[in-house]
C-alpha cells in the first residue's frame, strides 16, 4: 500500500491540475452522443419501448467504456511509449504489477466518473426513473464493463507502437462498440450470420444486460462472468508482456 | 575500504553487439567514481543496470552487499538516479514531481515535502516549484532531475552526465552539493567532461566498447603514461607536405597531426621535441605550447588505438 499511496496521489494531482477539461469531457461526451446520435436514430428506429430510453444504456456504455479505455491507454502510452517516464517509475521500488494496477485504477476512476455524469444527464434528458434495484444492477454491470475497458486500454496502450496506430485502433473500437454491438442500433437489424459471431462475444451479452434493466427483461449472468474472466485474462497477458517491454534490452 | 558496489564478470549482449564484456570492478563506500567513454561505450548502461532498468545477461552486481537481481526492491531504494534524458512527469508541477518520487521511495508526505523544499532551495529552483517542467529551460529541468535523484537521501547516487545543459553557475552549485555529499555517499557519474572528471573523481574508469580500458586514481592513470608530454606548434603558413612525411618517419614522435596551421604530437623524450622544433623553425613557426599528458590525452590514446 505504501507504494500505491504516492501513485494515487499522483493521479489526484493530475486530476486537480486538469479538472476543468476532465469535467468538460465528462459532460460533453454523453450530451453529444444524445444530440447527434440518439435523437436522429430515434426518428428512424422503431421499437416496442421509447428509443431514447433504450439508447441511454448505449450512451452509458460507450462514454464510460471509451473514457476508461482512453485514460488508461493514454497514461500507459505517455509513460511507456511517448516519454521515458517509465524509467523514473521503475527505478523506484515498485513492480510492473503496481504500474499496471494504477493505470487500470486510473481508467476505472475516470470511467466511473463518466458513467455517473452520463447517468445524470440521460435520466434528466429522458425524464427516466431508475429504481434503487435497477440502479444497483446497472452500476454493478457498468463497473465490470468499465474495468474491462480500462484493462484493454492499459494493454493496448502498452503494446501499440505508434500514435497513429493507437488513434486508429481507438477509433475502430469506438465505432465497433457504438454501432456493432447493439448499443445504438438494435441487434435485430443485423444479418443472422453476423449475429451468430457477435453473440459469441461475452461483452455483447454484458452490453445487453445493461439494457435489461431499462426494458425489464431477464438478466444473463453468463455474459457478466465471461466478461470478467476475459478482463482477468487480458490483465495477465498485459502483465506477462510488461516483463518483456518495460525493462528493455 | 568497504565495497559499496561490486560488478563481477557482468556481460550484456543485444543481437550480435556486445554492450558489456565480462565487466568487473568495485566502488568503495564514500568515494566518487567516474565513468568516461565515448557514446555507446556502456557508461549509461552500467548506471541503468544498477537501478534495474536493464537486465544483465551474465555475472553478478551487488550494492551494499545485496544482489541487484534477487534484492531488486532494496537496491533500487538505496539509489538515486539522474538519467541523461529528461523524464519528468509533464502533468505535474516541479514540486509534485520531486515530492512524489520521495514518497515512492518510502518517505512520508511531510518528509518528502520538506526534502523537496530543501533541495529546490539549494538548487535555486524555489521560484519554479509550481511550474510544469516542460515550461522550464533545459538546464532547469536537469536541475529538477538532480533534485529528484537526491530527494530520498539515497546511499548511492548515480548521475548520467549530470551537468549537461546547465549554465556555469548551476554546474558549480551541483558540484558544491556533490562535494559536500561525497564523504558519506557513494557517487558514480558518467561524463564526457574531462575537467569535471579530473576535478571531482576519486577514481576514474575509462570505458571503451563495453570494457574498462583503465581504472584508477587520476594520479595513477597519469603515471601510466611515463612522462608522456603533449606538444603543440603553430605556424604562420602551411608547412609543406614533406614536413609531415619527415615527422611520420620518426618513431618516437607519437601521433603527429596537422590541423590547419597547428601541429600536435606526443613524446616521452624532450630530445624528440627539440628535433621537431629544429625542423619547424625552417618553416614559419609562430608559437609553441607544451603540457603534461592529462586525462583527455590518455583517453584519446586508449580509445583511438593507442599513442604508440
Amino acid at each position: 500500500m505504501s507504494v500505491f499511496r504516492p501513485l494515487l496521489l499522483r493521479e489526484l494531482y493530475d486530476l486537480k491540475n486538469h479538472f476543468i477539461s476532465v469535467l468538460l469531457f465528462w459532460v460533453l461526451m454523453p450530451v453529444i452522443l444524445h444530440i447527434f446520435l440518439a435523437i436522429p436514430l430515434s426518428l428512424v428506429i422503431q421499437m416496442d419501448i421509447r428509443y431514447l430510453n433504450w439508447s441511454a444504456g448505449g450512451i452509458w456504455i460507450v462514454t464510460a467504456g471509451i473514457t476508461a479505455f482512453l485514460y488508461s491507454a493514454n497514461r500507459m502510452r505517455k509513460i511507456h511509449r511517448e516519454s521515458s517516464q517509465i524509467d523514473a517509475l521503475l527505478k523506484a521500488p515498485l513492480s510492473n504489477l503496481h504500474l499496471l494496477l494504477i493505470t487500470v485504477l486510473r481508467g476505472l476512476f475516470y470511467g466511473i466518473g463518466q458513467f455517473i455524469i452520463a447517468l445524470i444527464i440521460t435520466t434528466s434528458l429522458n425524464n427516466e426513473y431508475l429504481g434503487i434495484n435497477g440502479l444497483l444492477v446497472v452500476s454493478f454491470q457498468m463497473f465490470t464493463l468499465i474495468l474491462h475497458f480500462a484493462v484493454l486500454g492499459t494493454f493496448l496502450g502498452m503494446i501499440l507502437p505508434g500514435r497513429m496506430v493507437f488513434t486508429n485502433v481507438s477509433f475502430l473500437i469506438f465505432l465497433f462498440i457504438s454501432f456493432g454491438l447493439g448499443n445504438f442500433i438494435p441487434l435485430g437489424n443485423f444479418p443472422e450470420s453476423y449475429l451468430t459471431i457477435i453473440e459469441a462475444i461475452p461483452t455483447t451479452t454484458a452490453f445487453a444486460n445493461i439494457k435489461t434493466v431499462i426494458i425489464h427483461t431477464p438478466f444473463n449472468w453468463k455474459g457478466f462472468f465471461f466478461t470478467l474472466m476475459g478482463t482477468i485474462i487480458i490483465f495477465i497477458i498485459a502483465l506477462i508482456a510488461s516483463h518483456k517491454l518495460f525493462r528493455k534490452f | 575500504m568497504e565495497a559499496s558496489i561490486t560488478f563481477k564478470a557482468v556481460g550484456k549482449t543485444v543481437g550480435n553487439q556486445t554492450l558489456l564484456a565480462d565487466l568487473s570492478f568495485g566502488v568503495e563506500k564514500g568515494s566518487t567514481f567516474v565513468l568516461i567513454g565515448e557514446n555507446g561505450s556502456g557508461k549509461s548502461l552500467i548506471l541503468k543496470l544498477l537501478v534495474g532498468l536493464i537486465e544483465k545477461d551474465t555475472g553478478s552486481v551487488y550494492i551494499h552487499g545485496q544482489d541487484i537481481s534477487t534484492r531488486s526492491l532494496e537496491t533500487r531504494s538505496m539509489c538515486g538516479y539522474m538519467p541523461q534524458f529528461i523524464n519528468l512527469d509533464e502533468e505535474l508541477t516541479v514540486q509534485q514531481n520531486i515530492s512524489i518520487h520521495g514518497q515512492l521511495h518510502g518517505m512520508s508526505a511531510k518528509e518528502a515535502r520538506a526534502s523537496t523544499l530543501h533541495w529546490t532551495e539549494l538548487l535555486d529552483l524555489t521560484p519554479y516549484l509550481n511550474q510544469h517542467p516542460h515550461k522550464l529551460a533545459f538546464g532547469l529541468q536537469r536541475k529538477v532531475l538532480f533534485a529528484r535523484a537526491l530527494v530520498h537521501d539515497p546511499q548511492v547516487i548515480l548521475l548520467d552526465e549530470p551537468t549537461t545543459g546547465m549554465d556555469p553557475q548551476s554546474r558549480s552549485t551541483v558540484w558544491n552539493i556533490l562535494d559536500k555529499l561525497h564523504y558519506n555517499k557513494t557517487i558514480i557519474f558518467a561524463t564526457q567532461n574531462f575537467t569535471e572528471a579530473e576535478r571531482y573523481a576519486d577514481r576514474i574508469a575509462i570505458l571503451h566498447e563495453g570494457n574498462i580500458k583503465m581504472d584508477g586514481t587520476l594520479e595513477r592513470l597519469i603515471e601510466t603514461t611515463h612522462g608522456l608530454t603533449h606538444y603543440r606548434l603553430a605556424f604562420a603558413e602551411q608547412p609543406p607536405d614533406t614536413f609531415m612525411q619527415q615527422l611520420e618517419e620518426w618513431p618516437r614522435v607519437l601521433r603527429p597531426k596537422l590541423k590547419g596551421l597547428q601541429l600536435e604530437f606526443y613524446s616521452r623524450e624532450r630530445q624528440q621535441f627539440f628535433k621537431v622544433l629544429r625542423l619547424a623553425l625552417q618553416h614559419s613557426l609562430s608559437d609553441l605550447d607544451t603540457s603534461i599528458c592529462r586525462l583527455r590525452d590518455l583517453y584519446l590514446g586508449l580509445t583511438e588505438g593507442g599513442l604508440e
